[in-house]
């Protein structure tokens, strides 16, 4: 802030101008800089509640797949028919959900396990804006079916 | 800029020497951010997709080669370096199949301070068919 002792008219004004800014300046490039951190925070916790999001999925799918195994084969021998032993493969379904640790509900049909999973991402840098978890919810359907 | 005198130097000097570095350094991190997601993302993916793989033999074999290949299928066209491990051990009609996967990603393209590469893990278990016809 070295300023000349003479400083013409129109520098003058300019240079009051930007006194007068230079705290605006400063918050400035903190909001910036928050900005772009806030940015970061999206980019990285968006991304790891898709990756969240995937696993969720895929245990779902697994969770669904292990309930459709539970085949009523009673049914099977005498009418030939595929049928789900319903109980059975709704506790198969939820045993397998707790084994990886995680919560669901699982919906029984006939021939179709539906398996829908609720978890939550820990956020890292969002959480310096307040927000801390991410709802994660995935849904899979598996149908059971003779090859 | 040059119209502005002496004064004007205290806000380029702010911009200078801490803005434009600080601001490249955070773009830069909001890559590595972007980056890191992905690859946990990819490498997820890669597991279901080993695990998926696996399930569908019969021995323990043939589960470590399928799921190698569904691996790294899985990631090809990325300079990763994924290990699978199968665990077989209840490889059979009615029982399960897990595959873990570590990968290695270079990040030190990047050019952060201090981030070389990074170490992602991911497993992933599936069921196995307890009715379905040997081949």
């Amino acid at each position: 802030m070295n300023l000349p002792s003479r400083v013409p008219l129109l520098h003058r004004a300019s240079r009051r101008h930007h006194e007068a800014d230079a705290g605006t300046v400063t918050a400035f490039t903190v909001i910036l800089i928050l900005a772009v951190l806030a940015f970061a925070g999206l980019v990285l916790d968006a991304g790891l509640a898709i990756s969240t999001k995937v696993q969720a999925v895929s245990d779902a799918q697994s969770a669904a797949r292990a309930g459709a195994r539970e085949l009523d084969v009673a049914a099977l021998r005498t009418t030939g028919a595929i049928r789900l032993d319903q109980a059975q493969a709704e506790a198969t379904a939820q045993d397998w959900l707790s084994r990886v640790g995680l919560s669901g509900t699982v919906a029984v049909t006939p021939d179709t396990v539906t398996v829908t999973v609720h978890t939550t991402r820990r956020t890292q840098l969002l959480q310096l804006l307040g927000v801390r978890t991410i709802p994660i919810a995935a849904t899979a359907t598996a149908r059971a079916v003779q090859p | 800029m040059n119209d502005h005198h002496a004064d004007s130097g205290s806000v380029s000097a702010e911009l200078a020497v801490f803005v434009v570095p600080t601001l490249v350094l955070l773009t830069v991190f909001v890559v590595f951010c972007g980056r890191t997601a992905s690859a946990a993302i990819d490498v997820h993916a890669a597991a279901a997709a080993g695990a998926r793989a696996a399930a569908d033999t019969t021995t323990p074999a043939g589960a470590v080669r399928a799921a190698s290949d569904a691996v790294a299928a899985s990631v090809a066209g990325t300079s990763w370096t994924c290990t699978p491990t199968v665990g077989t051990g209840a490889l059979r009609p009615g029982g399960q199949v897990s595959v873990g996967v570590t990968c290695r990603v270079p990040l030190s393209d990047l050019g952060l301070p201090g981030v070389g590469a990074r170490t992602v893990q991911a497993s992933s278990t599936e069921p196995i068919d307890r009715y379905r016809a040997d081949p």
